[in-house]
């Protein structure tokens, strides 16, 4: 179901100075980026990139959680990769590409200028979390809570969403929403692969948690939790 | 091993030992799409005959699979649209106006 996309460490949309062979559907395509006029630059911007506005939109609303700002950063994070696209080898992960200059700007920029309030760091809880992953092996959802999940409005899920701190909700946006591989996200968000995998272990079960609570706010779920009550 | 463990959920559990923990540990792994061929027909054929296993791993993936449709709906505003459109030709003239002024605006294809 998920596409993985396979890239060197390091290496997302680097370019090297020879011309870029890929293959398109059954088509060989030669890129020589050295060589690219201006004018062919920009159509191939346009052609490639454009069509990825909307995801670009979806991520930033995400980061940001307010529809201005979220247009304010989608228009930098174009402009940005337009200047630098001579940088992006054709023929690699130019989804990531751009993701991660939008993650970028977003860190570099907007994240000291929202007034929200300051989120504990991941880094600080990543030690606990991982034994604590460990010995979560066996809390996958039982049928009950996810029908009850299953119920909740799309609007909660966005909430949801939005409520838990910024690096766990990214690594869970970029893979759920995105389908990013772990090696992926890590090049996208700068940090290592298994920072990656603890951060979406601890995100998402902040987010059931956080649905679950939702679920049971609208009666959704009767008493799932008399474990905790009794304990 | 310890007692420490005492907030499992009383709902009737799966199994918890053996290949149903290994499957388990997995989970995320396997939904991610992160496993490679042998450990995912592994996990698959642990699957295909442990239903509590079987049933956890589907509503696990149902809830990935909602989490995708909903927060990834969004599109861009038209206003958006309008303003890259806008900056793009602006940036457009500077870029290829600087390079050579005397291109009529003519289509070259890049791809050969």
């Amino acid at each position: 179901m998920l596409v993985t996309t396979q890239f060197a460490p390091g290496s997302i949309g680097s370019v090297s100075a020879l011309p870029s062979h890929f293959m398109e559907g059954d088509e060989l395509v030669v890129i020589d980026v050295e060589s690219e006029t201006p004018e062919e630059r920009t159509e191939r911007f346009e052609r490639d990139a454009l069509p990825l506005l909307d995801a670009l939109y979806a991520a930033a609303l995400r980061l940001t959680r307010n529809p201005d700002d979220a247009s304010d950063l989608v228009q930098e994070t174009v402009e940005r990769a337009y200047k630098a696209f001579h940088q992006f080898k054709p023929g690699t992960n130019l989804k990531a590409w751009l993701f991660r200059i939008q993650t970028n700007n977003y860190i570099n920029n907007y994240r000291k200028k929202q007034r929200q309030p300051l989120q504990s760091s991941a880094d600080d809880v990543e030690d606990w979390q991982m034994a604590q992953a460990e010995s979560h092996t066996s809390t996958g959802l039982r049928s009950a809570e996810a029908e009850a999940l299953d119920q909740l409005p799309d609007g909660d899920i966005k909430e949801a969403m939005a409520s838990i701190p910024e690096d766990f909700r990214l690594a869970v946006y970029y893979a759920d929403v995105e389908g990013f591989a772990y090696k992926e996200i890590a090049e996208i968000m700068g940090t290592p692969v298994g920072t990656v995998m603890s951060r979406l272990h601890r995100g998402r079960r902040l987010l059931r948690d956080q649905l679950t609570e939702y679920a049971r706010e609208r009666g959704f779920v009767k008493d799932a939790t008399s474990t905790e009550a009794t304990s | 091993m310890s007692d420490e463990v005492t907030k499992l959920p009383a709902a009737a559990g799966p199994c918890t030992d053996g290949p149903c923990t290994e499957a388990q540990q997995h989970l995320w792994d396997y939904l991610d799409g992160e496993l490679n061929d042998t450990d995912c027909a592994k996990i698959k054929a642990h699957i295909e005959e442990c239903p509590p296993c079987a049933e956890m791993f589907e509503n696990e993936a149902k809830l990935k699979e909602k989490v995708h449709r909903v927060c990834g709906c969004e599109s861009a505003p038209q206003a958006l649209r309008s303003r890259v459109m806008s900056m793009l030709a602006a940036l457009k003239l500077e870029a290829c106006g600087g390079a050579k002024s005397d291109a009529p605006d003519q289509e070259v294809r890049s791809r050969l």
